[in-house]
């Protein structure tokens, strides 16, 4: 491989991520921070595999992922290569504002109501698990 | 991206290139017993020609006391001759324990303990079938034997040629058990006998400290045998006359006594017991004793009776071959 | 993808005498597609060693019959097939640069040199084996196992002796040769967090049978953990294992149709928490997906 490619993956095997929406989530952060462009390479799943010791079936089950979407494309013998940019930082903040001025008045009403950081943060991952507990099976 | 693809076999297996290979990798494994095996080849050679050159330094001093004649028929004993006979005598035997040596390193460090100790496993884990690797553990100490006992055995007829003339030295002569085995192919017999019994031993027990001890029984009970009914080996030569019989220098006496009228064999040793006043030859005679007898080997029976023997090692050691092939064969396939 | 790298069918091993033996392997029948990464887990003397020793060719089944790539005669594939015995068996006197020469030596015609000298690149080439370190000597068998370009490699406890780093290392090169050469990788284990993340197959074998077999996310997701009030029905679900306490039962269930789940609380378990499971109820039947199941070509899911 001439040209090296553009990102590597970390994989935390704590996290209780699958480790291919971890590599998903992180191709995703960097489209989104301009680290990968269109037309950027990204690691060979032998790349991957190496560096991290995870299966290979693992990273092609992600790159199919990101492929579905759209985002990348894979040139036969050549690689896996970044079609498109993913809206960027400022579009998605653009779009994610109305929610976020709400969420800010749960957060204020909450904490006026007495309840600690903590107590917040473990009601808003309950409701945020039942909420989206039908799409983890995906 | 790269993809999965099934691996091509880019070669395909070249079976005799693992026998080579396991040779040469056998080599270098071994690397110690090979040099001391050829310090052993060395000091054997050594030894001889350190015989041979002390008795030539010694062979002028003709009065002194030398073994070749000093006028007519009478020769008087020399140290360095009857010290190199005496060293010579066993040569037989000094190789044949060499082989059997050959036989406890085959069934020790050669092939038990890497059954043992589990070596054999990256070995067969490799491209190496169990039957190469145990072929290559049979071939190459065989054929660094039979190499290395081939040179003795032409080195120690070279030492015993010093006594070509000269009378009759009781313990160098041809048929005698310390000699006979070292002088012609029955000792390459012998290694490979060893050999052989060493690789059935350890591949029945696998376990270096017991396989060596087999194989000693094994193959001590052999050479034994062999050295007890080496004469049956082919038949003796008959000889009678009417007048006591003496030996010919280089026959070998088997047996000897009376024959009756009809043809009924006496024994000496069956009237040692007999009234001693009377003498042997008496009661020989009241048994019906009339002419002497004589069986014997003649110097010319050395070959077949070498060839012989060789045959009977050589037909045992295959024998014991094909049984370590057999017995790794139902193990491992 | 369909086809097997080891296909076994009713495959017994007893060690010791007749009768009164040690019956190591026992009717013991599965099937490991080609190109998997499997892991090879049980308690010790589960008879992880006695199969890989077959699959290896270098003992023979007492019963039943053992293909590997397509043959069954393990022995004639040896130069395809390279096993790393749990013992890390080499030459003892031999320096690390001669047991790679003997590699060559062993592997004529397939013999990969550079992959083999970068793996035992770090080690010091003049030492002799027996001066190595158990991870070192870890090291070298994995370069001489790599080095012979195999179809399919067995490797029995790989990881135990190798320090953290290495165990990485190691794992990203076996990883990166499957990824390149479809190499089908068997790694036995006691413990599972050793492999997890690299295997995407997985066989547990307990007494002597594989009891769960198969791609490990459909293992996973095969099973499921229940908790709810004590005294529900837990029918049609197979239960593995269940635990009541006060008024709370906790049942871990292989899923037979969907799980009611207004009375359940569900969670996916572990790939550990299910051997855990498997380990303390001996008597819950085996599960072996259809790409696992001995004499059923079964497509690979990941195809």
């Amino acid at each position: 491989m001439a040209e090296p490619a553009a990102v590597e993956f970390r994989i935390d095997r704590r996290s209780g991520v699958a480790t291919y929406l971890q590599i998903v989530q992180q191709t995703k952060q960097a489209l989104r921070l301009g680290v990968l462009e269109p037309g950027d390479r990204l690691p060979t799943a032998r790349e991957v595999v190496e560096a991290t010791a995870i299966n290979p079936n693992t990273v092609l089950k992600a790159y199919r992922e990101l492929e579905r979407e759209g985002l990348v494309e894979a040139r036969r013998g050549l690689g896996t290569f970044v079609r498109r940019t993913l809206g960027g930082a400022a579009e998605a903040s653009a779009a994610d504002a109305p929610l976020r001025t709400e969420l800010a008045d749960w957060a204020r009403r909450a904490r006026s109501a007495g309840l600690e950081k903590d107590d917040v943060g473990a009601l808003f991952t309950a409701v945020i698990d039942s909420i989206y507990q039908g799409d983890q099976d995906r | 991206m790269s993809t999965l693809t099934r691996p091509k076999t880019e070669a395909v297996a070249t079976a005799p290139g693992t026998l080579r290979g396991s040779a040469r990798v056998l080599l270098r494994v071994h690397r110690k017993a090979l040099w001391a095996g050829a310090a052993l080849l060395v000091t054997g050679i050594g030894i001889v020609v350190a015989l041979r050159v002390w008795m030539a330094s010694s062979e002028a001093l003709c009065g002194g006391g030398d073994v070749t004649p000093c006028g007519d028929e009478i020769y008087v004993p020399n140290y360095a001759y009857t010290s190199a006979e005496g060293y010579l005598a066993n040569g037989g035997t000094v190789l044949i324990l060499l082989a059997a040596l050959i036989g406890l390193f085959v069934a020790g460090p050669l092939i038990a303990r890497e059954l043992e100790s589990g070596t054999f496993r990256p070995a067969w884990a490799q491209s190496v079938s169990p039957a190469h690797w145990l072929a290559a553990r049979l071939a190459v100490p065989a054929a660094l034997t039979v190499t290395g006992l081939t040179i003795l055995v032409i080195v120690y007829r070279w030492g015993l040629w010093a006594f070509r003339s000269g009378p009759e030295r009781y313990g160098t002569r041809w048929h005698s058990t310390g000699v006979f085995p070292g002088t012609g192919p029955a000792v390459l017999g012998y290694a490979l006998l060893a050999v052989a019994v060493g690789a059935l031993c350890a591949v029945l027990v696998r376990r270096t400290l017991l396989a060596m001890s087999l194989t000693a029984l094994v193959f001590g009970a052999v050479a034994a045998c062999l050295s007890a009914w080496r004469y049956e080996l082919w038949p003796s030569s008959f000889r009678k006359s009417t007048d006591v019989l003496g030996h010919a220098p280089g026959d070998w006496p088997i047996d000897s006594g009376m024959l009756t009228a009809s043809g009924e064999k006496l024994y000496w040793q069956d009237c040692f017991e007999a009234d001693m006043t009377q003498g042997v030859e008496a009661c020989m005679r009241g048994r019906g004793g009339i002419d002497y007898f004589s069986d014997y080997h003649p110097a010319s029976h050395y070959w077949p009776l070498q060839l012989a023997e060789t045959g009977i090692l050589l037909a045992l050691a295959a024998l014991a071959v094909f049984a370590a092939f057999r017995v790794l064969r139902r193990l491992h396939g | 993808m369909t086809e097997a790298a080891i296909e076994a069918h009713g495959l017994g091993r007893t060690y010791g005498r007749r009768g009164g033996g040690h019956r190591a392997l026992h009717d013991c029948s599965f099937r490991l597609p080609a190109g998997r990464v499997c892991a090879l887990v049980g308690p010790n003397g589960a008879g992880k060693s006695t199969l890989l020793n077959l699959a290896a060719g270098l003992d023979r089944p007492g019963a039943g019959s053992l293909a590997v790539l397509g043959s069954t005669e393990p022995a004639d594939v040896r130069d395809r097939v390279a096993y790393v015995a749990q013992d890390k068996p080499l030459y003892p006197q031999l320096t690390v640069a001669d047991t790679l020469w003997a590699g060559a030596e062993l592997n004529p015609g397939r013999w990969d040199r550079a992959t083999a000298d970068r793996i035992a690149g770090p080690l010091p080439q003049g030492a002799r084996v027996r001066t190595l370190s158990g991870g070192q000597r870890t090291r070298l068998a994995l370069a001489l196992a790599l080095g012979k370009r195999p179809e399919l490699m067995l490797l029995d406890e790989p990881m135990a002796d190798l320090d953290p780093l290495a165990r990485h290392e190691l794992m990203g090169v076996l990883m990166a040769e499957t990824a390149e050469h479809g190499t089908t990788i068997v790694m036995s284990s006691h413990i599972l967090t050793e492999l997890e993340g690299a295997c995407d197959y997985l066989l547990f074998v307990d007494g002597g049978r594989v009891r769960l077999g198969g791609e490990a996310e459909d293992i996973t997701s095969a099973h499921a953990l229940l908790t709810g009030q004590a005294g529900r029905d837990l029918a049609p679900h197979t239960v593995v294992e269940s635990r009541t306490t006060g008024r709370q039962l906790t049942a871990l269930v292989r899923k037979e149709g969907p799980v009611d789940t207004a009375a359940w609380s569900v969670t996916q378990p572990s790939l550990e928490e299910l051997l855990l499971a498997h380990l303390r109820s001996p008597e819950a039947p085996p599960l072996l997906t259809p790409s696992a199941s001995a004499g059923v070509r079964a497509e690979g899911v990941s195809a």
